[in-house]
């Protein structure tokens, strides 16, 4: 199909062409999964709005009480950010680990998001740091829980004139120490999860989010000094895998249940 | 070692600098007036009969200038290989899914995938074979002209295999697969076509034999070979994928360009390219050893199917390596091996950097571990005690002379790696770590270079050289460079001849045109076959210049002359530069071209007893593996692989390492990460985010180590090496894992769910 091509140069020409367009037109951020879908013939959209060059939505800034990442800023400009790398451990590890050097200076966070793929990278992490969406339209605001956001793979709230603006994460101290994140991957870059893990310990529990093993991300919590059996069960209640051309549903569960395992084991 | 010679310098290679600028030409940049492009309509089923298809509504959508089926073409509808079983475009019957069906010329892309939309056809499906297994147990004939599923078959017997199993004190059977391994080469299949003056056909584009591509394109539209010439643009690797099915990307450019009197373009899409194009066969063996305690191999007995795919194409050649090398570097006095080349409903495979010799490498070499672990002997020292020395017998028969490197590859490789001392570090470390376990492996192999007696008529090379009066030289072979470094190399072993500046030697596109048929580039042939081209030609140059030095008085009849320097030398006394004689010979018109025909030794392999010499020599290498396992993910990831290998002489060091190098990585990804899935017998792993290529991160520490043992007959001593680094990385992976986790994994590639549903079973 002949698409149509808009570049906006701001928020609000942004929120204004959104508004126009609704659902015929998608947002093109590092493009690294539209085009992809586009050019796969997954995807042929009628308006493409570029929000390339859409300022307002980039950058990491420190609030008060929040950090806030605008959803333009790129997985390079996450890695790069020494707060992150210290403070906020399983994002900069999910950064960290993204695609190749190339996706990663293109993609951003916000598409990751939008493209609401059970693999995707940051996600895990958003989730056990218990991240909001905020969300924007020409009418208005919302803030959501990022547990709400999705529906399932591929599915979100978004509404037809909605984008999303930025993630607010509240702020923490989720070091080296303390948290982390786990991707499997069939080789050391470009390579889609098989599944991932982010986890961080409070107190005398550890908190787990996994991706690739149910519809949208699952969470868990475990006290430290659970046993084998105990630990079996929460995990299992929380995922669903299935059979896919990456992996079994049985590797996935048996795989999920070794880095719980591995991760307990290693924060005694 | 003298400062001005070439042979044995890492010399930077000739085409670098362009490539690194990325202004080397490739098909692609290829531009011309009127160029159209093409596109293939393709079955979308393995097996079945075409009841109707219609072409009228796809002829006229606007920018599309052909549309044509098996009945536009002038001359024979085939792709010559071997035994000329396939057609270029299907006739009535489908026999794997992405045949080529109809032929699209057009403006833009965008046409030809409209044009595509709108053909019309109707398939009465069949029954079709789909494993090894199927076609084995004749579900369906694949191709009635072979009854039996069976391409080709090959059998070599040898000694008392029944008394050497009798005699043995251990036998060892098991069974073992491989899947497909795809080419990855970075520049996917890629052709234009042309007329030329006088009903000539210009063909431009990525391959790795012009000859053959020649043939397929005067055979489609019916003309003579020399009215077609093939020109070899840069090519961006081919590793035996651009071995036989260039010939059909040419054909198609060549008859929309006939049909539309245009000039066509056909480049595939990486989709397109793996879904249709040559794989390393799939392979099942069963493999059955015999030991004496001490861990001498006493016999071997070996079933070998390929998984050929729709048609022969290379089957008959890739088999015959893979059956030949079958036991591998080592003596054994009873063998009996049989080769079955198997038809299924997919599509056809081909050559790939080994040719046939991957797979029952990894059998064999898994099996010499199993031996060794079960004879409680190390498995360096089980590989030193059966490896070839002067004099040994291989399978069929044949007595090895000279330039025997394997003891040297086992010991050098040995000692570089420290395996002993790796094997106490990697205990403590298996001690300390729960999740991780490391293991090491080895695995030894021989190669036999160039074509061998399969090769038949094959077997020859020319080259033309021509010196100007400026004293620079030119030549022209009829091998290709493909990235490996050929240029570079023969430009070293030609300047050395001639004792000048390799800055003044230039290698000239390589064409049909300017020497006559030399075989294919494969076999790791083209150092061996054109540098001895070379040399033959330089000889008969440099005779041209000593009679014509003679008879001006210049040097006296009979006396030593030297070429060396950028100088001629008579009996070590300096007498004229290279190019004053070359300019006062152009001025005395002396002949300052010549072409040359080089035949290596015959060999004497009779195929109805599969005994006799197979190849004129031999190439060994030897690997050395760590690897590390974890336990939480079934994981395997290599830490240092180290490749001892002899191939008579490196003429280029650091190319021949690059050689290694690569293809080492190209086996890290045969056994750890490249995994074919299929559907049926179509392919779903098509680009590059499912079908998974090593990255750098993947790899580990690779440490290329050359072992030089020179061989007579080669140019400089060199015999062949290029597919060696791939060949047997696989079972050393293997066998380093069994080495960490004490279970074996006797599939290729070695998955990580195989290795968990071991943990599982246990
Ligand atoms: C080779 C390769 C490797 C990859 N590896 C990984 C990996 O390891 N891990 C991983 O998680 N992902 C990976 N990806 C996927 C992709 O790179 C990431 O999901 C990336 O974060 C997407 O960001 P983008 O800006 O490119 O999104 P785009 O492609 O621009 O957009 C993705 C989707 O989100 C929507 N969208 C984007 N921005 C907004 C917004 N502000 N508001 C509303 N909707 C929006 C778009 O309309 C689209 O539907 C890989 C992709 C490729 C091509």
């Amino acid at each position: 199909m002949n698409n149509i091509f808009i570049n906006v140069n701001n928020l609000n020409d942004l929120l204004t062409a959104k508004n126009e367009y609704g659902k015929k037109a998608k947002i093109l951020a590092g493009g690294t999964d539209l085009v992809v879908r586009m050019k796969n013939k997954m995807m042929d959209p009628e308006v493409i709005i570029s929000i390339r060059k859409v300022d307002e939505l980039k950058g990491i800034h420190s609030k008060k009480n929040d950090l806030i990442i605008g959803s333009l800023t790129t997985h390079s400009e996450i890695e790069e950010n020494s707060s992150i790398k210290k403070n906020y451990y399983p994002l900069f590890q999910a950064v960290y680990s993204l695609g190749s050097p190339q996706i990663r200076n293109l993609g951003t966070i916000g598409g990751n998001i939008g493209n609401a793929s059970p693999s995707g990278d940051t996600i895990p992490p958003l989730y056990i740091m218990d991240a909001k969406i905020k969300l924007m339209s020409k009418n208005g605001e919302r803030i959501v829980d990022i547990k709400n956001f999705f529906k399932g793979p591929g599915k979100t709230i978004l509404k037809d004139d909605e984008i999303i603006h930025s993630i607010i994460i509240p702020k923490g101290r989720w070091t080296k120490k303390i948290s982390g994140f786990y991707k499997v991957g069939k080789r050391n870059a470009l390579a889609i999860g098989v599944v991932s893990v982010a986890w961080i310990i409070k107190e005398d529990t550890i908190r787990f989010s996994f991706g690739g093993v149910s519809p949208t991300i699952s969470t868990t919590e475990i006290k430290k000094n659970a046993n084998k059996k105990k630990v079996e069960k929460e995990v299992l209640k929380a995922i669903s895998p299935i059979d896919d051309i990456r992996g079994s549903k049985n590797y996935r569960r048996d795989v999920i249940l070794n880095i719980v395992e591995k991760i307990k084991n290693d924060n005694p | 070692m003298d400062k001005k010679k070439y042979v044995g310098r890492s010399i930077v290679r000739k085409d670098g600098e362009e490539k690194v600028k990325g202004s080397s030409i490739y098909t692609d940049d290829i531009i011309l007036s009127g160029l159209l492009f093409a596109g293939v309509y393709r079955s979308n089923v393995e097996s079945g009969k075409i009841i109707k298809l219609g072409i009228e509504k796809a002829k006229k959508v606007p920018g599309v200038k052909a549309v044509l089926t098996y009945k536009d073409i002038p001359g024979r509808n085939l792709v010559p290989v071997v035994f000329d079983d396939q057609p270029l475009l299907v006739e009535k019957r489908i026999r794997y899914y992405g045949e080529p069906i109809a032929l699209i010329a057009a403006e833009s892309y965008e046409a030809i995938e409209e044009a595509k939309d709108k053909i019309e056809i109707e398939v009465e499906k069949e029954p079709r074979v789909i494993t090894i297994e199927e076609s084995i147990k004749k579900k369906h004939i694949v191709n009635k002209r072979f009854s039996e599923n069976i391409f080709q078959e090959y059998h070599i017997k040898r000694g008392g295999v029944k008394e050497a199993f009798q005699n043995a004190d251990l036998i060892i059977k098991n069974k073992y697969s491989t899947n497909y391994q795809e080419h990855a080469y970075l520049e996917t299949q890629s052709m234009v076509a042309s007329h030329d003056l006088n009903g000539r056909f210009s063909i431009f584009g990525s391959m790795q034999c012009p000859f053959y591509v020649q043939e397929g394109v005067a055979t489609i539209l019916g003309i003579d070979l020399s009215r077609v010439t093939v020109n070899l643009m840069t090519t961006g690797g081919a590793f035996g994928g651009k071995e036989d099915v260039p010939s059909i990307v040419a054909e198609i450019a060549a008859l929309l360009s006939y049909k539309t009197k245009k000039p066509v373009k056909y480049i595939l899409s990486r989709e397109e390219d793996i879904s249709v194009m040559s794989k390393r066969h799939p392979a099942y063996i069963e493999y059955e050893s015999a030991f004496s305690k001490n861990g001498a191999l006493l016999g071997v007995k070996v079933n070998y199917y390929l998984d050929a795919g729709a048609y022969s194409t290379l089957t008959p050649i890739v088999l015959w390596r893979g059956v030949i090398h079958a036991i591998g570097p080592y003596t054994c006095d009873a063998v009996e091996i049989n080769g079955y080349g198997m038809a299924t409903n997919k599509v056809p495979c081909g050559a790939y950097r080994g040719f046939g010799t991957p797979q029952i490498i990894f059998a064999g070499e898994s099996q010499m571990d199993i031996a060794a672990e079960k004879l409680g002997i190390d498995p360096v020292k089980i590989r030193e005690i059966n490896a070839f020395k002067k004099g040994d017998i291989t399978a069929t028969g044949q007595k090895l002379k000279d330039s025997i490197g394997i003891r040297d590859t086992i010991r050098v490789g040995k000692k570089e790696f420290k395996w002993s001392a790796r094997k106490d570090k990697i205990e403590k470390f298996n001690a300390k770590n729960k999740y991780k376990k490391r293991g090491i492996g080895a695995a030894s192999m021989f190669y036999g270079v160039g074509l061998g007696a399969r090769g038949g008529p094959l077997q020859k090379g020319s080259a033309l050289i021509s010196i100007s009066k400026d004293g620079s030289v030119q030549f022209a072979v009829g091998t290709t460079e493909m990235g490996q470094g050929m240029y570079t190399v023969l430009s070293q072993i030609a300047a050395d001849y001639f004792g000048i500046s390799v800055e003044n030697v230039s290698p000239s596109r390589v064409t049909t045109e300017k020497v006559s048929d030399s075989g294919p580039t494969v076999a790791s042939r083209a150092t061996f076959i054109s540098g001895n081209a070379i040399k033959l030609a330089a000889e008969r140059l440099k005779s041209n210049l000593i009679k014509f030095m003679i008879k001006k008085g210049i040097v006296k009849k009979g006396s030593k002359i030297e070429f060396k320097n950028e100088k001629i030398y008579e009996t070590g006394r300096f007498i004229i530069g290279f190019k004053e004689l070359s300019e006062k010979a152009w001025l005395n018109r002396v002949k300052m071209i010549e072409a040359s025909w080089y035949l290596p030794s015959m060999t004497t392999y009779n195929n109805k007893n599969g005994q006799g010499d197979a190849y004129v020599v031999y190439s060994y290498t030897t690997n050395f593996v760590e690897i590390e396992v974890d336990l939480v993910t079934y994981q395997t990831t290599v830490i240092s692989l180290y490749s001892a290998e002899e191939f008579g002489k490196a003429i280029n060091p650091t190319l021949a390492e690059g050689q290694i190098e690569g293809g080492t990585v190209q086996g890290i990804g045969y056994s750890l990460y490249e995994d074919m899935i299929l559907e049926g017998g179509k392919i779903l792993s098509n680009n590059f985010s499912t079908y998974l290529i090593p990255t750098i991160m993947d790899i580990g520490e690779l440490k290329p180590i050359i072992v030089e043992k020179p061989f007579e007959e080669g140019p400089f001593g060199a015999k062949g090496m290029g597919e060696m680094p791939l060949m047997a990385i696989a079972p050393a992976i293997g066998n380093a894992i069994y080495s960490a986790t004490k279970k074996r994994l006797f599939n290729l590639p070695l998955r990580s769910e195989d290795l968990y549903n071991e943990f599982k079973n246990k």
